[in-house]
């Protein structure tokens, strides 16, 4: 009676262990390929602004850049949802998932104020953008502008290494760097 | 009492006469499965205005019910639209799915209204309405995240369908497209890209293919390189029939792609193929003016040239080779039809015509003659026309120089040189030279220079003897 007690619950350990094993074998190869996909969309991030960048600056041009920004927009909300399901899924957040998504958000906000042309709203949810990106990045040893970039931009004929040299560049009206002073402090 | 019974009677009666919406939904639902598109839009528009009323049913609430009753109604419009393209009904259908799609974010229907909201653009030839497209995109994306990142027939079939909208939503007419192209190439590429990570059947993997090396030839003009490929396609069957109307519809595509042509090589590879059309318009058909062909044909290889030898463009050599064939051969088809009005019409005036537009291919040689700008497969030819009208209008020191290089020319096309002539030499070949021979002969007796006829005698003996060897030996 004794031994059979004893085997049953030898046998109830060795499922436990292997069903825990398998779930977290599982875990792990979920969260591999939504960070394969959320690098992926990133990269497409970065393939629209490029793309986006290439067209003049004309009437003729303005309706395909506001369908970039909105294709841009579309990448960007997918990285932000798969870096959520992945600060839900683990204990804890690694510091490269929240670089990769203030990146996107540094693009799209880059895009919304290439397309806004005095549109308010543009401009508030650039600003937005902005913002949320730098919480997300706060307290990085290194600033997530200031990082050298993982990838090269081209712009033109310019290559860029850094988010903030592109920053430099593209918000020469310093629009972005005039939502923090009026918000006050970061969200 | 008497107020309350009549009051009660009139809340029964109301109610009798105004349907659930509950059952509404059901009767709506059943129609929609028969695919009986009226009955569906007219019991949704029911359900809808009821719901509108100050106190609605609860089934107004219920996002599973309503989110259905839009989606029931845009794809039954949709299929009246079909039936009687109207396109009021459309824009209705769109805006039903696309309340649909607010209470039920489905990937289906965000793909759906992206489809029509494109398909209304392009049948207003409208090509900067690019927001379908876009919809259309996040669709797909969406389909493709609930399957968890594979592709399926299905998505395949719509990635199918929504690269032929981009397609044909950049080649709506050029007054009407307002755009560069380029989004819709960028997003055919995308659907490339995403398509190739499946197991794709053959012939999808040609469609993906075609349509990727379409949007990336040309700096991803696909407005220019749809052009080209429909103006390739005409061109081909105008050479099968070449009347008007197939003439007339190859020129107007070559045309329309030469004007949307963003590089060099394009340009330069869509003169050439007009000039082809013209050229070949002109030796098959008998129902067009042989001269306004010609000159139009001229006009073209002549800017392919000039564009050759200004902008280097960076282009085979084959096609290079056939721009300077196509510039020289309608230099001399033009010299040979003002040539031949000689008979009829002004003599003099028709051979100083055909020299003047033969002189378009000609520079000085710093020996005080002339030679043509460069060498053509047929080049030959044009030299010893152009000798025949040194010939006809007197002139000795042209006559002799053409004539001295269309032999040169001939030579050096045949591949064989004066002391080979006599010895091996094709049939072909001598009878060809011996036209040359000729020419230089009837020019030597005209002008009086006896040592060139003295040095022509023999290469003529041993051509004439070279040919008889070939036909006695048949």
């Amino acid at each position: 009676m004794k031994n059979n007690f004893l085997r049953n619950m030898m046998i109830m350990a060795g499922t436990f262990f292997l069903v825990s094993a398998g779930t977290g074998l599982r875990a792990q190869k979920i969260e591999a390929s939504l960070e394969k996909l959320m690098v992926k969309y990133e990269s497409k991030v970065i393939e629209v602004y490029q793309e986006m960048q290439a067209l003049d600056r004309s009437a003729i041009t303005h309706q395909e850049r506001m369908a970039f920004d909105e294709l841009l927009s579309g990448y960007t909300v997918r990285v932000l949802e798969i870096y959520k399901t992945l600060k839900l899924i683990k204990t804890f957040t690694l510091e490269n998932y929240k670089t990769i998504a203030a990146r996107a958000l540094f693009f799209k906000a880059l895009a919304n104020i290439d397309v806004a042309a005095g549109d308010s709203k543009k401009f508030a949810a650039a600003c937005d953008d902005y913002r949320h990106a730098l919480s997300l990045t706060r307290g990085a040893k290194t600033s997530v502008l200031s990082q050298t970039l993982p990838y090269e931009i081209w712009i033109g004929d310019r290559l860029y290494t850094k988010l903030a040299e592109l920053l430099d560049d593209q918000d020469k009206n310093r629009i972005l760097l005039r939502c923090m002073h009026s918000s006050g402090n970061l969200q | 009492m008497l107020l309350l019974s009549v009051a009660l009677f009139v809340n029964t009666l109301a109610a009798w006469q105004t349907q659930k919406v509950a059952d509404l939904f059901e009767r709506a639902k059943t129609a929609y499965e028969s695919q009986n598109s009226e009955e569906t839009v007219s019991l949704c528009r029911q359900i809808i205005q009821q719901c509108e009323q100050s106190y609605a049913e609860p089934e107004c609430r219920y996002t599973n019910v309503m989110k259905n009753v839009y989606l029931y109604k845009g794809l039954s419009e949709f299929k009246i639209f079909n039936a009687e393209q109207d396109l009021d009904l459309l824009t209705e259908a769109i805006s039903s799915l696309k309340k649909s799609y607010e209470l039920y974010g489905d990937p289906n229907v965000v793909f759906n209204f992206g489809y029509m909201e494109t398909l209304r653009a392009i049948n207003l030839q409208n090509g900067n309405q690019l927001d379908g497209l876009v919809s259309s995109w996040d669709g797909i994306l969406s389909m493709y995240a609930n399957q968890e990142w594979t592709l399926d027939a299905e998505l395949i079939k719509n990635l199918k369908i929504f690269v032929k909208q981009a397609v044909e939503l950049t080649v709506t007419p050029a007054d009407s497209a307002m755009t560069t192209g380029r989004f819709a190439s960028f997003m055919v590429r995308q659907a490339c890209d995403l398509a190739e990570q499946g197991h794709l059947k053959q012939e999808d993997r040609l469609f993906f293919n075609v349509y990727r090396k379409r949007a990336i030839e040309d700096n991803y003009n696909l407005r220019g390189n749809e052009w080209r490929a429909r103006g390739f396609a005409a061109e081909q069957e105008f050479i099968k029939s070449p009347d008007d109307y197939t003439y007339r519809k190859t020129r107007s595509n070559l045309e329309l792609a030469l004007r949307f042509s963003k590089s060099i090589e394009r340009q330069v590879e869509m003169l050439k193929e007009l000039t082809k059309v013209a050229l070949h318009m002109e030796k098959n058909s008998s129902d067009r003016l042989a001269e306004t062909e010609l000159l139009y044909a001229r006009e073209k290889a002549a800017q392919a040239y000039n564009l050759l030898v200004e902008r280097r463009p960076n282009i085979t050599i084959e096609l290079e080779n056939e721009i300077k064939k196509v510039y020289g051969n309608s230099i001399f088809r033009l010299v040979d039809y003002y040539f031949s009005l000689a008979d009829s019409t002004d003599r003099l005036n028709a051979y100083y015509k055909a020299r003047r537009v033969g002189e378009e291919l000609l520079v000085p040689d710093r020996k005080g003659g002339w030679k043509q700008k460069f060498k053509w497969d047929g080049y030959e030819e044009l030299y010893l026309r152009l000798a025949d009208v040194g010939y006809e209008t007197g002139d000795e020191a042209f006559a002799v120089d053409m004539i001295d290089k269309a032999w040169k020319a001939a030579l050096f096309a045949a591949k064989t040189s004066q002391t080979q002539l006599c010895g091996k030499v094709s049939e072909m070949n001598a009878s060809n030279l011996i036209l040359f021979v000729d020419v230089y002969q009837q020019i030597a007796n005209r002008f009086g220079l006896q040592t060139v006829l003295h040095w022509l005698r023999p290469i003529r003996r041993c051509l004439v003897n070279r040919m008889n060897m070939y036909s006695n030996h048949y």
